[in-house]
Formats: structure tokens, C-alpha cells, sequence
């Protein structure tokens, strides 16, 4: 016994080891550097966020101003709104595009009909290859009050046209909705595959046991899903200050500021168009340590709850 | 025997309540792409409400739209830049991956556990728009198309996927390579990436959907700068609204 034990070769030496993994080292040290300079200097440029920053003196030799432009941001009057309209709008898409990624699982899963499964599959994925872009040219089909559809549905029954996309009493409805309408097929994928991983057998005991397909799906489907279901707002509780750039930067318009802007599109105006470079990266900053603190909170509840944290 | 077989009452109420919701679902998918899409085949000297639009018969539709919009010079020009940048993007994004990843990937690298968390840190920490902006500027890399898909290149998320990839492929094929005699470089060329096209295609795929569909990197970056070049590829991003 003693003799097969000693057999074992043992670990090879640290030096060994880093010379058997020389050519990986020498792969990886490209994409580290890549790290360093497009990761981390990004990261020590925010120190601006604590200067007065002037674009001949560069990043270190504009003077410091300490917390002024994190106080100019808090007590200005855009404050509350941003926050307000960036939580709002990462909440309501999730309430309105969660619950319909699991319904939609589930009606894909339970349809019978071969080829409706597979047309209302497709054509769910497809919205989400489409850029916000083109998302935008479809609305206007829609929307527009000149000659979009809803219009002319209004016009037919003698009403007026009304302007929806710059409306501030319908432009976060168009938001939601709009998201709902292009990300909904594909975030049931999870789900989707949550349901295939369900035990036959149980359907099978079910069906012996006399339960009706609407209980197959309260105690056998759902409960399938719950996991993944808390995963996924986890998540999307962890990245509640990303409400979507891409999309209100492309939709929104001059009249819906106050109900549109968000953090990041408010970066980008101040910043790029205005030059207030200090003042954005402040805000930035702001906001990456709080998504810091939100995401790192949010993962160690996944780990707690599903025993796979994200990293 | 025909009672387990026939479906029962409130199981038929069920499928029908589940294939309506379907049908539904579809229509509501539907007709915003069919209208769009009618839209644009519509003739210019069209008389009638966008709904008329919409069951224009398809033998009068006109493809002036289609015609005019390659005939544009600014377009073809955006639409180079467009492919340019997915097709860079992709390749220099995969380039930086997959190395990273296959490290990562490996349980006994010495220093493993750092180049991870020097992988972690900007995943968690974003520091945000203007200081990657300031880096470009830095770069010389303003009105280049490298400004658009170089800084956001790799992606942390995905290379953690590709990661987990490569962690579940059997340690004993490498093994028996090696035993071999075939270098690490060659158990990557030779074992490894064969075996991980689907993941390879996957990412692929996730980044070329990122970069086709990226237009607020190349709008930020040539506001500032806008020479004529920079606004190009911009454009389709740019149109006016209406």
C-alpha cells in the first residue's frame, strides 16, 4: 500500500510549472496589456472627477477641487430626477419584460401546434439582433403622427393625432413597451431551457395522479423556473443604474428631458457636448461605485440562493 | 382506456387558452416588422393612410426607396464602415478572448488567481464614458475606426462564458497530449480549439451583434472631432428625425 502511495509523481516545482506554461503566458500577456491600457487607464483618468479638469493641462496637472463636482452634482435640482428616472425605468421594463419571458417559456413549452412553437419562436428572437437604430424606424411606422398606424387608427375614428414620442405623458410607456417588444423572446430563452431540464417522470406521475394541465403548471412548471426566475432579477437588480443608453439616447427628444434623461445620457450631453468633463466623470464615478456595490451585492444573494455566483 | 388518451375539458380550455396567446404574440411581432417593411417598398406616388399601406398589393410595390439609397454615396460609405467594424471588431475582440479565457481556464497556472482578478476589477468597476474618451483622444485614436471597436473590445462577461467552456472540456485529452510530447501552444492549436467552435461561433456571434449594432461609440466619438470621415459612419445613426 505504502509503495503505491509514494508512486504518486509529486507536484511539479513552481519554476517547472511556469516554464511548462510559457507560450500560454506569452498569449495571455497580450490580452493583460490590452487590459492595462484600455481597462485601467480609464481607471486612473477618473481622478478627474476630483480636478478642475482643463483639456491643455491633461489628467494630472489640472488642479485638484476635492469634492466640489460631486456636490454640484447632488445638490443640483437633476439630481433626484436622474435617479428617479433611471431607477424607473429599470424596474418597469423588468416588471413588464420578466413575467412575460415566463409566460412566453412556458406557452412555447406547453404548445402542441409543431409549427406555431417554431414561427412565434423565431420571430421573438429576431427583434433582439435589431439595433435600437432601427427599433427606432419601426416606431415611427407605428407612431408617428403624420402617417404611423396608431394614428391613423385615431384619425379613422375621428380623433386627433397625437405626437406620442414627444408626449411626456406616453414617451416612458413607449420605453417599457418598446423593450418589452424586442428583449421579451429572448430573455424566455432561460427560462425555455430551465423548462427542458424538467424530469419527464414527474409529468408522467401527474398525468397518472389525475392533475389537470393547469396544475401541471402551477406545481410542476413554475416551481421548475423559480430558481432561474430569482437569479434573473437578481441580476437585474445588481445593473439597475444601466437603464439603457443605447435606447432612450436613440428615442428621445428635447420635449421628454425631464421624463427621459437618465444617467448615462445625462453623461454623455454634459460631457461630449458641453465639455463639462469634470462634472461627468464625476457622475460616472458615482455611478460605477454604486453599480459596484449593487452588482457585488447581488451576486454573493446568487451565490447564497443558487450555490453559482456569476464569478 | 379512451378517457387517459382524450384530453378533458378544462385541458382543451387550457391548449386554447395557450395556442390564442401564441397567435396573439405572433401578430403583435408581426405587424410592426410588416409595417416597416411595406414601408419601405411603398411607391412614391402613394395615396392613402399607412394602414392602406400595409395591404398594398405586392405587385405595386416599388423599389425606388432601395435603388435611391444605393445610389447614395454617404451610405455606401457607412455601410463599409459598418462591415469594417464588424469584421475588425470580431477578429480583435476574439483575439484578445480566447488567450485570456484558455489562461484563465487552467486550474494549475501559477498566477492564475491575479490575472483573474485584474480581469474582475473593470468587469465590476465601470469608470464610465468621458475617462475612456480621454484615453482615446490620448491614443490618436479620434477618427479612426479603431476608436470604435478597440476600447470596448473585450468583454468580461464573455470571456468568463468561454472560461467555463474550456474548464469542462475533459483535462484527459490535454493530459494524453502531452504525455505526447505536444507543448501547451500545441495542446491549445491542436485540442482545444477544435473542440470549442461552438462556444468560438457563440461569442462570435454575441461581440458581431455588439459591433453591427454599436452606433453611440462612433456618435460619441465624432461629435467632438467631426471631420467628414468620423461623421460618416455615423450617419445612419445620425439621420434627422422627423
Amino acid at each position: 500500500m505504502q509503495s503505491v502511495a509514494s508512486a504518486k509523481p509529486a507536484p511539479p516545482s513552481l519554476r517547472r510549472r511556469i516554464k511548462r506554461y510559457k507560450s500560454v503566458y506569452i498569449l495571455a500577456s497580450l490580452s493583460f496589456i490590452y487590459f492595462i491600457i484600455f481597462k485601467y487607464i480609464p481607471i486612473w483618468n477618473a481622478q478627474i472627477a476630483f480636478r478642475d479638469f482643463q483639456a491643455l493641462s491633461g489628467v494630472v496637472k489640472s488642479p485638484w477641487v476635492g469634492l466640489k463636482n460631486f456636490s454640484d452634482f447632488v445638490n443640483s435640482y437633476y439630481f433626484w430626477e436622474l435617479i428617479r428616472n433611471t431607477v424607473f425605468y429599470s424596474i418597469g421594463k423588468m416588471v413588464f419584460s420578466v413575467p412575460a419571458a415566463v409566460f412566453l417559456a412556458i406557452a412555447l413549452y406547453e404548445c402542441r401546434v409543431y409549427w406555431l412553437r417554431k414561427t412565434v419562436q423565431t420571430m421573438a428572437y429576431l427583434p433582439h439582433f435589431l439595433s435600437w437604430v432601427i427599433m427606432y424606424a419601426i416606431l415611427l411606422a407605428i407612431l408617428s403622427p403624420s402617417n404611423g398606424i396608431l394614428n391613423d387608427i385615431i384619425k379613422a375614428f375621428g380623433g386627433e393625432p397625437v405626437s406620442f414620442m414627444t408626449d411626456t405623458r406616453y414617451f416612458p410607456w413607449i420605453v417599457i413597451l418598446s423593450d418589452m417588444w424586442k428583449e421579451t423572446g429572448w430573455s424566455a430563452i432561460i427560462f425555455l431551457a430551465a423548462l427542458m431540464g424538467i424530469d419527464p417522470t414527474l409529468f408522467e406521475a401527474a398525468g397518472v395522479e389525475g392533475a389537470s394541465a393547469w396544475q401541471r403548471v402551477r406545481y410542476i412548471t413554475l416551481p421548475a423556473i423559480q430558481p432561474v426566475l430569482v437569479m434573473v432579477i437578481l441580476l437585474r437588480l445588481g445593473t439597475v443604474l444601466d437603464a439603457g443608453f443605447n435606447q432612450i439616447f436613440m428615442l428621445y427628444s428635447l420635449p421628454v428631458y425631464s421624463v427621459a434623461d437618465i444617467i448615462d445620457t445625462w453623461i454623455y450631453r454634459q460631457g461630449l457636448l458641453e465639455f463639462r468633463f469634470g462634472l461627468a466623470t464625476a457622475v460616472g464615478l458615482f455611478k460605477g461605485v454604486f453599480g459596484m456595490i449593487l452588482l457585488m451585492l447581488s451576486n454573493k444573494l446568487i451565490k447564497r440562493y443558487t450555490e453559482t455566483g456569476l464569478y | 382506456m379512451t378517457s387517459a388518451i382524450k384530453l378533458s375539458k378544462s385541458d382543451r380550455v387550457f391548449h386554447f387558452f395557450i395556442d390564442a396567446s401564441l397567435f396573439l404574440i405572433l401578430a403583435i411581432l408581426i405587424i410592426p416588422i410588416w409595417s416597416t417593411l411595406t414601408l419601405s417598398f411603398r411607391p412614391n406616388d402613394f395615396i392613402g393612410s399607412a394602414l392602406d399601406g400595409m395591404f398594398l398589393a405586392p405587385w405595386k410595390w416599388s423599389t425606388a426607396a432601395y435603388r435611391a439609397l444605393l445610389g447614395h454615396r454617404s451610405f455606401l460609405h457607412s455601410a463599409g464602415n459598418s462591415f469594417r467594424i464588424f469584421f475588425e471588431g470580431v477578429a480583435t475582440a476574439l483575439f484578445f478572448t480566447v488567450p485570456l479565457a484558455y489562461a484563465l481556464s487552467i486550474k494549475s497556472l501559477p498566477g492564475r488567481r491575479l490575472l483573474y482578478i485584474i480581469v474582475l476589477i473593470p468587469y465590476l468597476f465601470n469608470p464610465g464614458l468621458i475617462p475612456n474618451y480621454l484615453l482615446v483622444t490620448k491614443l490618436g485614436l479620434v477618427d479612426k475606426l479603431a476608436a470604435v471597436y478597440l476600447p470596448g473590445a473585450v468583454s468580461v462577461y464573455n470571456t468568463l462564458i468561454m472560461k467555463s467552456f474550456f474548464e469542462e472540456l475533459p483535462e484527459e485529452l490535454k493530459e494524453s497530449a502531452r504525455i505526447d510530447g505536444a507543448s501547451e501552444l500545441t495542446v491549445l492549436l491542436r485540442i482545444v480549439l477544435p473542440l470549442s467552435k461552438p462556444i468560438l461561433l457563440t461569442i462570435g456571434l454575441y461581440y458581431g451583434v455588439h459591433f453591427w449594432n454599436d452606433f453611440s461609440t462612433p456618435c460619441s466619438i465624432s461629435t467632438v472631432q467631426s471631420s467628414s470621415r468620423c461623421r460618416s459612419y455615423c450617419g445612419i445613426s445620425c439621420f434627422p428625425r422627423v
